[in-house]
């Protein structure tokens, strides 16, 4: 045996996995070449240290990192179409106006000058934003929205008077002046429910997030009333977040627990409204 | 009135609760949170195997974060041939060889330049005279990571899933779409060439 090939042979021969006729001829090898022995044993070494790798810690903000680029990606994942839309909707619009100017025209030349057509403009594209929504990752609640263009999103809090939503007795929470991502952790520690809302400027509609507080599952019913007071009671009983696109508050029946599921309460209580729901885990959506 | 999907509440089931195949399952259906669960439960491994690869912070996080956003790009078309973390070994494995290839030429060290590698066998701003078993492990630490750093990018990813990601031959031979022979061969060689590299710290890893 070379000492090249001994070499090949020392992971196996180290791990045990050596077929018994080389390991013979390997271990006489090492006894007839005592440096290549020392090299193994150099070799045993340095193959043992690698087994005991330094500790890593993930920095605290990996989670949101990972999830800014997810966003960022779904959102360049919807666009696409969009894209392409707008450009099947141009090249549609460019072979309308063709064929109305190319009609206009024949006409034009056919009856004489009093029918003749006038050009309209081409409308603007007008590129629509998402709505602002609620994610939940480790326990964390998090509003997200993304927009295109220039914008302003506003949170308030609280508020009794729902005959506007935003209520005009809200708390203002923040405003934020933005383009592109906004992903902003849902900090308000209260021991009572409480409602977030959330507008963003040109966007029809407000985005209402019921925290549930303190968990209070001995709650037995909602009352008859106010779908927005139904849902702080619902968002309560069952300690989930509950997140609802709204253009007005309703008025609703009053609901019994009863050991009853959280899907069947929200069956009652959004019935008469034409309101759709999906439960998510600990998050409900109500659009 | 009905829900508008599936949800797994609607059977008492949470994310958090349905396994891995599930959770592909679902993610590749394009639930968004399907997605997140997957990242909740592994960011940590990806990180961790990251950093093991570049041991820079900074680049890890970016690595780990591209790797799930080619996920959640391909999990449409991965067949689950192998499992989830081989498949998250094997994308950032890629994303690590791709941001290499993308960088300008590494500036070389020599092993003489190298601080973790010099003759006097001390780790820069190591205290001088503290012979105690820990810093002397810290010390022989630091130095073998040195030394990984200065394999090829390729024998660096199998060092560091064998031996400190404790991946066997086989998954590495899925994660790297190669024969378990050529692993093993290959392998073999990184470690050779690590003994190589340490040549001058040998008494260090013996003694230990």
């Amino acid at each position: 045996m070379t000492p090249e090939k001994a070499l090949e042979l020392f992971s196996e021969y180290r791990e045990g996995t050596l077929d018994p006729g080389l390991r013979q001829a390997l271990e006489r090898h090492f006894y007839e070449n005592p440096a290549t022995q020392e090299e193994y044993r150099v070799f045993v070494s340095v193959y043992d240290s690698l087994s005991n790798p330094p500790e890593v810690t993930p920095p605290a903000n990996l989670s949101e990192l990972i999830n800014r680029r997810l966003d960022l990606a779904d959102w360049e994942r919807k666009r696409e179409p969009k894209r392409q839309l707008r450009w099947f909707r141009l090249v549609t619009m460019g072979a309308v106006a063709a064929g109305v100017i190319l009609t206009g025209y024949i006409a034009l030349d056919r009856f004489g000058p009093q029918t003749g057509i006038a050009a309209s403009s081409v409308p603007g594209i007008v590129t629509r934003d998402t709505s602002p929504s609620v994610a939940r990752l480790n326990g964390e609640t998090r509003i997200r929205f993304w927009s295109d263009h220039q914008t302003v999103v506003t949170v308030h809090t609280g508020g009794t008077r729902f005959e506007t939503l935003p209520p005009s007795d809200a708390s203002l929470v923040r405003s934020d002046e933005l383009k592109g991502e906004y992903n902003v952790p849902l900090a308000i520690n209260t021991t009572s429910p409480s409602v977030v809302w959330v507008t963003v400027k040109g966007l029809e509609g407000t985005t209402a997030i019921f925290l549930p507080g303190s968990h209070n599952p001995s709650l037995s019913a909602t009352q008859d009333g106010d779908l927005i007071s139904a849902l702080q009671v619902v968002s309560a009983k069952y300690g989930i977040v509950i997140e609802a696109r709204l253009n007005r508050s309703y008025q609703v029946p009053s609901v019994p627990f009863n050991n009853r599921t959280v899907d069947l309460v929200l069956g009652d209580l959004l019935s008469s409204t034409g309101l759709r729901w999906k439960v998510d885990g600990d998050l409900v959506r109500i659009r | 009135m009905q829900d508008v999907a599936e949800s797994p509440e609607s059977d008492n089931v949470t994310y958090e609760s349905i396994d891995e195949k599930r959770l592909v399952e679902r993610g590749q259906k394009g639930d968004r949170e399907a997605i997140d669960e997957l990242v909740r439960r592994y960011q940590n491994k990806a990180y961790q195997y990251a950093y093991r690869l570049t041991h820079d912070a900074d680049e890890a996080a970016d690595l780990a974060a591209e790797a799930f956003v080619r996920i959640y790009t391909a999990i449409p078309r991965f067949r689950a041939e192998s499992r989830f973390t081989t498949w998250l070994y094997r994308i950032i494995t890629n994303c690590f060889l791709d941001q290499k290839k993308k960088e300008k030429p590494r500036k070389t060290v020599s092993l003489d330049e190298n601080p973790l590698l010099g003759e006097s066998g001390t780790q820069m701003g190591a205290p001088v005279g503290d012979p105690t078993e820990s810093s002397e492990k810290n010390e022989r630490g630091e130095i073998l990571m040195a030394a990984i750093d200065e394999l090829p990018e390729y024998q660096r990813a199998m060092i560091v899933m064998y031996h400190m990601e404790m991946l066997g031959y086989e998954e590495i031979a899925a994660a790297l779409d190669l024969p378990i022979g050529t692993v093993k061969s290959r392998l073999n060689r990184a470690r050779l060439a690590l003994r190589e590299l340490l040549a001058d710290q040998v008494e260090l890893f013996i003694s230990g």
